[in-house]
């Protein structure tokens, strides 16, 4: 259906732009007046040196965390590969020693650029390993095999990670994980 | 025969059936952990108690027999509250390993638990503690704390490989599998106590680690390690075959096969050719594809193809073997049957002839080349020939063919695995491999099935059927033969297949669909036996209602 537009009719003080291109350098003058003795209300950021801080929730680069003894968390579950809607997560598993963990990631592969960064990856991990809260922005780089980023590229990011090891006990709990004590990871 | 109601469901069973099967039939699904249909009953696990009138308490379902105007409950609320308090005394002392452990996406003790339970423990002690990783042999690794203690295991090694050599240990939640002082479990059949287990408990020491269940690709296939033919399915992911399993077909292998045939993809694993060997210039070689390798061929056939050998392998799909008997018939080759070494075979399924499709081959060369000779025969002809063809050369590797095969001027090799006989060939034509074939076979009884082809083809690669189309062309394609053949390079198998079975005799009034997943017998005396949905008056065949098909990843058998 057709919507009647109401138009402005400016009179003709307005349309000569005389007085209205002084109000307009008497506009930036107030503004850059007031920025230059008071320095209030800035809105550009001096980037890169300046950066903005981003939201807790902003989703980076992700990093892989580590246990209290800086082993990788990562127990190669495979669950972030299957939550991954851009398939770029590429794992391969091998044994390790400690007969309550047994399984640690060989290598664990991102492909940076087929990742959307949905963030799916931290919510599937049963082990807290895997997550995108390093703050770190994409980094764009020259080649794309430099867009892999390997186990080693992942740690760097990683630090002793804060979190409750998955699956803790509670005892007389109702509520939480289904079945107690898991082994450890 | 005995009346029977499931859930207001009425069945009629003969007597003697068991509950569960009863139940099966009236559509009712039981939960099961030890009971497996190819071994015997123990009623240990109690997670299929059911609800029978007049009986004081609930009843195992795969050990009640059936009575006649029996009435069984399987979703009652007593039944409901048995199966949900079974389900957590199992998962008592379970470690819920689960992002560790192999079985996770196939596990039957996940799947009850979701279904008949998802209820959170109430234990608030420490879970009994038992030993994990441990190494049961050389094919196999146990988990004691994920065991539910449902002794499938103990009782196949007990009942079909007979070799007894697990066992339960100690009593109540301290109960462990275990294998006495000083033996290990290393049977030819060991792996098969990993697809029976129902938890993740026993384990393939190959297979460990490798992959998540639920990526896999699953397609129902034929074992080509040996004349049984055993029904399979081939897991495999990105390309790669990750594991090869047992299917059940009460008609050849029923729920078991060996380990050898398991390892037989090992062997394969990124083995196979992509690019063969031409002569080049001045005496030199230079891999090439295969159609480069072809070409080679057909140049010398084109010379002369007055002297001219095709060796075939007696491992070959029945459609490959069609394709080049029916070239050989027409460039008037003589044609020799190879085989592979044998083997020690056993009563329970190997057979000492390892050749998948013995009974195949021949009965299409005896219709199309019926003056076919064996690798004896080849030897003695060697100094006639100007040219030899070898199909696939995974035959016995015999010194007498080898040099006898040195003295042929001419000698090529169609295989995807190299060896002893494309080591001493001038060409060697890389072939489509193994699990990218479709075909069929025969076993050693006569059983025919479908080989699937769950990998993509190399394109370098060339398939038997497409090789011997392109030499006939090559070769034969402008002259009076030009349109002898009933294939061209872009035939596929199930075609193929029922131009054979209207060409060759042994094979009459076969087709390639009726052979469907579970095969079909040759025709006996001109005969064809019904297809087994007839047989015996059963409604149609259908897999039993817990074979290790049952194992499947959720989301692969949604609708199913």
């Amino acid at each position: 259906m057709a919507k009647v537009v109401n138009r402005m009719h400016p009179d003709f003080a307005t349309q000569s732009y005389v007085v209205e291109a002084f109000k307009g350098v008497a506009l930036v003058t107030r503004q850059f007046a007031r920025n230059l003795f008071a320095k209030k209300d800035i809105v550009t950021v001096q980037y890169p040196e300046d950066r903005r801080p981003y939201t807790p929730r902003f989703r980076g680069k992700h990093r892989l965390m580590l246990r209290d003894d800086k082993s990788v968390r990562c127990v190669a579950c495979m669950l972030c590969a299957t939550a991954c809607p851009a398939n770029c997560i590429t794992i391969v598993a091998k044994e390790i020693d400690d007969p309550t963990i047994e399984k640690a990631p060989a290598s664990f592969d991102i492909d940076l650029l087929k990742c959307i960064y949905c963030g799916f990856c931290e919510e599937a991990c049963p082990c807290d390993a895997i997550r995108l809260d390093s703050g770190v922005h994409a980094i764009p780089s020259f080649t794309r095999r430099d867009q892999k980023a390997g186990v080693i590229n992942l740690l760097s990011l990683g630090g002793v990670s804060i979190a409750s090891q998955g699956g803790e006990h509670r005892a007389h709990s109702h509520e939480g994980t289904a079945h107690g004590r898991s082994s450890g990871h | 025969m005995a009346k029977v109601t499931v859930d207001g469901v009425e069945v009629e069973v003969p007597a003697g059936t068991t509950v569960l099967r009863a139940a099966k039939q009236a559509g009712a699904d039981v939960p099961v952990f030890c009971y497996h249909p190819g071994l015997t009953i123990p009623a240990n696990c109690r997670m299929c108690l059911v609800d029978i009138e007049k009986a004081p308490k609930p009843l195992p379902a795969c050990y009640t027999e059936v009575a006649d105007g029996m009435v069984v409950r399987t979703k009652s609320d007593k039944v409901k509250a048995t199966q949900a308090a079974v389900l957590e005394f199992i998962l008592l002392n379970h470690p819920v390993d689960c992002p560790v452990c192999d079985q996770a996406g196939e596990c039957v003790l996940q799947e009850h638990y979701i279904t008949y339970s998802a209820k959170p423990s109430r234990l608030d002690t420490d879970k009994v503690g038992k030993p994990k990783a441990k190494i049961l042999g050389p094919t196999v690794i146990l988990d004691a704390e994920r065991c539910i203690v449902c002794t499938r295991c103990v009782r196949f090694c007990e009942e079909i490989s007979k070799s007894n050599e697990l066992t339960v240990e100690s009593r109540g939640e301290h109960s462990e599998i275990t294998t006495p002082e000083g033996v290990e479990l290393n049977n030819p059949y060991s792996l098969n106590v990993v697809d029976i287990c129902p938890v993740g408990a026993l384990t393939s020491r190959e297979f460990r680690f490798q992959k998540r269940v639920w990526f896999l690709d699953m397609k129902d296939s034929v074992c080509t390690g040996c004349a049984r033919g055993c029904s399979v399915r081939v897991d495999s992911h990105k390309n790669k075959v990750d594991r090869i399993v047992p299917r059940y077909n009460p008609d050849v292998n029923n729920y078991w096969m060996c380990d050898a045939g398991r390892a037989s993809m090992n062997s394969r694993r990124d083995k196979a050719l992509t690019l063969g060997v031409v002569p080049g210039p001045n005496d030199t070689t230079r891999e090439a594809p295969a159609l480069d390798g072809l070409r080679a061929i057909a140049g010398w056939l084109k010379e002369s193809h007055e002297a001219v050998g095709i060796a075939l392998s007696a491992s070959l799909t029945n459609e490959d073997a069609y394709a080049w008997a029916r070239l050989a018939k027409e460039l008037g080759a003589k044609v020799y049957l190879l085989k592979r070494a044998g083997w020690q075979g056993d009563a329970i399924l190997r057979q000492a002839d390892r050749d998948a499709n013995d009974a195949g081959v021949r009965a299409i060369l005896t219709a199309l080349t019926p003056a076919f000779g064996d690798a004896k025969q080849l030897v003695k002809d060697a100094p006639s020939l100007d040219t030899l063809i070898v199909l696939d050369n995974e035959i016995a590797p015999d010194s007498a063919l080898v040099g006898a095969i040195a003295d042929i001027a001419n000698v090529a090799v169609l295989t995807d695995l190299a060896g002893k006989l494309s080591d001493a060939a001038t060409v060697v034509v890389p072939l489509t491999q193994v699990h990218a074939r479709e075909g069929t076979v025969v076993n050693f009884a006569g059983w025919v099935q479908r080989i699937a082809a769950p990998l993509k083809p190399a394109v370098t690669t060339v398939t038997p059927i497409a090789a011997a189309a392109n030499l006939a062309h090559a070769v034969l394609g402008h002259g009076e033969h030009a349109l002898a053949l009933d294939f061209t390079e872009k035939t596929r198998a199930a075609e193929l297949f029922d131009r054979l079975a209207a060409a060759v005799p042994a094979f009459a009034g076969l087709s390639y669909t009726e052979i469907a997943d579970h095969g079909r017998s040759l025709p006996q005396d001109g005969v064809l036996a019904p297809a087994r949905s007839h047989v015996n008056g059963t409604p149609a065949w259908e897999p039993d209602p817990v074979s290790p098909t049952y194992h499947r990843p959720f989301h692969l058998r949604r609708g199913a």
